[in-house]
């Protein structure tokens, strides 16, 4: 019994250990240097990264505040909470539709849409984003189509804000729509039917009774996609615009180019809160959801 | 209270008919328990009443009035389903308040409404659980109450104590026969559980492979099954296959007599006999004799199988017989069939008398 318990716990222990050595031991040490510590683990980077904050009594906030001062920072960060909610919002909505017209649909349509679906997970997002660019960008394709039709000036979406949404939602598509089918088909029809019962219309149907009982894919799509969303970085740099740019972007711009990882590190905590912020939220709604079905 | 009538209904999946030309009167405020095996079209012709399915051909009037074409919100028909069907976002106020809040009906009247109809089930405490934190059975009052708030019409019940043990299905079928019979709403009631239907409805309609073998009231289903089917699946029978033979039944080389007129054309009957028809008595040359192969007690009484010149027997009798033993029998009901159907001719002649090989009851 007791070789049993050591076996497991070796077991687990090794992977803990790998994991502690190559990502948590460099985490805690970013985490440091974004606070002012340059000595120890951080000696070397800290010999070579330009515009330092560095505090030699207990830890400084500087590096925040220094970042939070600059206009073009505050206008990334904007950014990129716009791209996320919108991204995240037309993503569900789009998915939703989709999934509903899977659950309730039989024809061939339907079958071939279930397919279909699934093409933009086998894409790479590089070639993706270069197809989206090409297809939405002034003198692509939507663009000559809108001049050939008459209208000149026909907004392009290479290079903008949005642009980088709709490249999100390509990326997103095929897990959202996996999840919320799945979801939809473990409705049983008898909930659908109780409800048409007694007088709902197929519109009260979906947000009365399938959106309320989908909530737990729905939450692990948003959660999923907002995390992935948030620290991106193919489809933002290929598809956004220069200025403002998305963190992802921003953070390689600072680590790189700058040469002020200080600075990268320290937008990297604050997407990391930002994205811990919706981890709680998926746990507690979780919790909530536990509750209501009597398994807690 | 409402009449709910279907008039030559039909219906077919994939080229395969389910129902065919299926007329049921149903009339107000009674009571109809759909009763047949697997896959006889019961609970599709309950879902066509319900609206979810529309018959391919016919028509399902509910006071006289056309509905085979409505969708379920447009039908005066509420359905309790097998699975009970109850919300889980919402508590058991919720569910119920819903069908009123989509009518948007005041909020005062739709609480009363609630507390009206959970107190009829007797659930008010429970008004704000959720379904996940109800017992199955009061889950299946909820949704009875679900149902009986929107005052429909008809009230359609799909199999709903299925899924409660056994002690608990006898409990809340009684509750739902008791809630029928104060709110005298018009109720159609589909189970594969005989038991269940004969104790419950004022009518019940057997059906098999999508038609209606016999609508008829328990009790004369139980006395007068119309059909072999009806015979065979409404409590427990003896059948053995026979032959007329001069105004005789000859089954298995043991002889029948009938008192009764035989149409000539007749030839191969079936005879029925209900194991509580079967009489006992003791060995003697006046009476074909059977050996006791099984005893199964069932409280009470006794069920005796027995090995007879005529096949296998079942008996009801009261306690005291044992295995091995050897009794003589005879028959106090007999029922005929010819082709699958009653020759109620016969059945009116109780006194049946027995004849063994060799001997004749005095």
């Amino acid at each position: 019994m007791v070789n049993r318990r050591w076996i497991g716990f070796l077991m687990a222990a090794l992977p803990i250990a790998f994991l502690l050595a190559f990502v948590g031991l460099p985490t805690v040490e970013s985490f440091f240097y974004t606070f002012g510590y340059t000595g120890g683990p951080n000696a070397v980077v800290s010999e070579m990264a330009q515009n330092q904050v560095v505090s030699h009594h207990g830890a400084t906030l500087g590096v925040y505040t220094e970042l939070w001062k600059m206009a073009s920072f505050r206008a990334d960060f904007i950014a990129t909470i716009w791209v996320t909610i919108a991204s995240v919002a037309l993503l569900l909505v789009i998915s939703w539709v989709i999934a509903l017209y899977l659950r309730f649909s039989d024809g061939w349509l339907a079958r071939v849409a279930s397919s279909l679906y699934l093409i933009p997970m086998f894409i790479p997002s590089v070639i993706a984003s270069y197809a989206l660019v090409t297809f939405w960008n002034s003198g692509g394709f939507v663009d000559a189509l809108a001049k050939h039709l008459g209208d000149p000036n026909f907004p392009s979406f290479g290079y903008t804000l949005f642009g980088v949404v709709i490249g999100n939602v390509w990326t997103g598509l095929p897990f959202a729509v996996l999840m919320l089918a799945s979801g939809l088909r473990n409705v049983p029809d008898s909930y659908i039917e109780a409800a048409r019962d007694v007088g709902a219309r197929a519109w009260t149907v979906s947000l009365r009774i399938l959106l309320p009982m989908n909530t737990l894919p729905i939450i692990i799509v948003a959660t999923f996609n907002c995390i992935g969303v948030l620290g991106a970085y193919t489809v933002p740099y290929l598809m956004g615009p220069t200025a403002p740019q998305l963190l992802g972007v921003a953070m390689t711009s600072y680590f790189s180019a700058y040469n002020e990882p200080q600075q990268a590190e320290a937008m990297a905590v604050m997407v990391f809160i930002l994205a811990a912020a919706v981890g709680t939220w998926y746990v507690i709604a979780n919790l909530r959801l536990d509750r209501k079905s009597g398994s807690v | 209270m409402a009449e709910l009538a279907l008039q030559k209904i039909g219906k077919g999946f994939g080229g395969k008919s389910v129902i065919e030309d299926l007329d049921l009167h149903v009339s107000s405020g009674e009571m109809v328990c759909l009763l047949g095996p697997s896959g006889s079209g019961k609970t599709t012709t309950l879902r066509m009443i319900g609206g979810f399915i529309l018959p391919d051909t016919g028509h399902i009037f509910i006071d006289n009035v056309d509905v085979s074409q409505a969708t379920p919100d447009k039908r005066p028909t509420a359905m309790v389903f097998q699975q009970y069907a109850l919300w889980p976002n919402m508590t058991v106020f919720q569910n119920i308040a819903f069908g009123l809040k989509l009518r948007n009906l005041p909020r005062r009247e739709i609480q009363e409404k609630v507390h009206s109809v959970l107190d009829l089930v007797d659930l008010r405490a429970q008004a704000k659980s959720y379904p996940a934190q109800l017992s199955g059975g009061q889950q299946q009052r909820v949704a009875l109450a679900r149902a009986l708030v929107l005052k429909p019409k008809v009230l359609l019940l799909d199999e709903p104590l299925s899924n409660l043990d056994a002690q608990l299905r006898h409990k809340v079928r009684d509750e739902i026969r008791e809630i029928q019979q104060h709110s005298r709403i018009t109720t159609v009631f589909v189970t594969h559980d005989q038991d269940e239907a004969m104790s419950v409805s004022d009518r019940v309609a057997v059906l098999s492979a999508g038609k209606i073998e016999q609508f008829d009231t328990p009790d004369n289903l139980y006395a007068y099954p119309r059909t072999e089917f009806v015979a065979n699946f409404i409590g427990s029978m003896n059948m053995f296959e026979g032959r007329l033979v001069n105004h005789r039944i000859e089954v298995n080389g043991m002889s029948l007599a009938f008192p009764s007129r035989i149409s000539e054309s007749i030839n191969d009957v079936k005879i029925a006999v209900r194991p509580e028809d079967v009489e006992l008595h003791d060995s003697s040359p006046a009476f074909p004799s059977g050996a006791i192969k099984r005893r199964i007690p069932r409280g009470h009484y006794a069920e005796l199988i027995l090995e007879t010149a005529m096949g296998e027997m079942r008996a009801f009798v009261p306690n005291g017989y044992s295995v091995s033993d050897t009794t003589g029998f005879s028959f106090r009901r007999v029922l005929v069939y010819s082709d699958s159907k009653l020759l109620d001719t016969y059945v009116a002649n109780v006194d049946l008398h027995l004849t063994g090989i060799g001997g004749v009851r005095p």
